[in-house]
């Protein structure tokens, strides 16, 4: 139930920053912090599924190299699963760079595979800006989610409670 | 002797006499007033003008005040009608533009002698890096991969994923797309190649061509994508490097891919 609410909510993403959204300039991929959370609130089989077909869709929707982005959320998945055994996941400054990393990280994988040894020549600005805005918005985002998911979790519990069902 | 009834009807109409007298009397005289008149108007007065005040505190109140409200009331309305007023404006001229932008779509339908098909543009490339939008046609309206995609400005793309109501177009920005071209002009052949901003770039183009920059780049047709004299774009910049075959130029397209919309996938 709650991982179906987190996929619609990462469609919407999607659809946003397919129609709406513009990710040319300052805004970076929004499923980012998505992924990351998901990573950091679900456990490892259920979340990666949520990850893998975002992934796709994305692929999907996009022109970059097919399962290009489904590699990259697939891997920050479980990167951050990996980090959030060995560091504090719940310090602002660790998500912050967390998040960071991984839009820089994105950008370098586009880079790589796009561009290969012009690397450091392209579309320098508007990565340095993203990663610098996904440094400062990441933990915000991922503080919203994190209320998001107790209120979530809280109405699941009160629904089970109610109706002696196993909702998920 | 007299009856108690008949006693009262006299001493009224007596009174009423005597009344009458009196008021003939004090017409005939005027009025002076007494220190009795200076009690009565300084105790009354007041009173009356604080009564009068009051009522017309009140009636001030509900003459101001409630008109107010009401004249809010009126300019709220007001407002309300403006601002439909200012969407019917605003629909009413992107009815215009879209009339104008559809217009120009028939003039290209009529230039191109090839069976074609107007789409519009759902929507666009996740991320930055790629150059891609998504058509509302797809093969159950005879779209497939590799035709080629145009606008009233001149070449978009071409078709590299078509599903059933659905396309999707890799527009020549893209620096996966490549288009054999030549200068209009002097016939020059290249290739035009995307580039990581807006522009092209004029590949394989050799140092002895005659080109300069306003020329128009066309398609040649040869890549079996494009048909031949389709308008690419208008040559913006040229360098001759001191070494090497070939001429760096680039190519500003004549479409404007921040405002893509309607679109025209030539179906031959």
């Amino acid at each position: 139930m709650a991982l179906l609410l987190y996929f619609v909510l990462g469609l919407s993403i999607i659809v946003a920053q397919t129609t709406i959204l513009r990710l040319d300039g300052i805004l970076y991929d929004l499923l980012i912090p998505l992924v990351v959370f998901l990573s950091l609130n679900f456990p490892k089989r259920k979340g990666i599924l949520v990850v893998v077909i975002l992934g796709l869709i994305m692929d999907i929707l996009s022109g970059a190299i097919f399962g290009l982005y489904l590699s990259i959320y697939f891997w920050i998945f479980l990167s951050v699963k990996g980090l959030s055994k060995c560091f504090d996941v719940g310090d602002t400054i660790f998500q912050s760079v967390l998040i960071g990393v991984c839009v820089f990280g994105q950008h370098f994988m586009f880079c790589a595979l796009w561009k290969g040894p012009q690397l450091l020549t392209v579309r320098v600005v508007p990565v340095l800006l993203q990663t610098v805005f996904a440094v400062l918005t990441g933990p915000g985002i991922l503080m919203l989610l994190g209320a998001l998911h107790i209120r979530l979790q809280a109405a699941i519990r009160r629904l089970e409670r109610n109706r002696g069902i196993a909702i998920r | 002797m007299f009856s108690k009834r008949l006693v009262r009807i006299l001493g009224v109409v007596l009174f009423i006499l005597i009344n009458i007298v009196l008021l003939s009397i004090s017409a005939k005289h005027t009025h002076r007033h007494t220190i009795i008149d200076r009690l009565v108007i300084a105790g009354a007065v007041p009173l009356q003008e604080c009564v009068i005040n009051t009522m017309r505190f009140c009636r001030n109140i509900w003459r101001h005040y409630f008109y107010l409200v009401e004249a809010r009331e009126e300019c709220d309305r007001i407002k309300g009608m403006i601002a439909k007023a200012e969407i019917e404006k605003s629909r009413y001229l992107e009815s215009e533009l879209a009339c104008q932008r559809l217009r120009k779509l028939l003039e290209v339908k009529s230039e191109v002698s090839h069976r074609i098909l107007p789409a519009q543009v759902v929507g666009l490339d996740p991320s930055g890096w790629f150059k891609t939008v998504i058509i509302n046609k797809g093969t159950k309206e005879g779209v497939s991969k590799g035709m080629a995609v145009i606008a009233p400005g001149g070449i978009v793309g071409h078709v590299v994923g078509a599903y059933y109501r659905y396309a999707k177009v890799l527009l020549i920005i893209d620096r996966n797309s490549a288009i054999d071209a030549l200068v209009q002009r002097t016939r020059s052949r290249g290739i035009v190649e995307g580039d990581t901003s807006e522009n092209c770039r004029f590949k394989y183009i050799a140092r002895k061509a005659d080109i300069k920059i306003g020329d128009i780049v066309i398609s040649s047709g040869l890549d079996g994508l494009f048909p031949k004299g389709l308008r690419v774009g208008a040559i913006s910049e040229i360098s001759v490097p001191p070494s090497g075959l070939f001429q760096e130029v680039r190519v500003r397209p004549f479409v404007d891919f921040t405002k893509l919309e309607e679109l025209l996938v030539i179906l031959e």
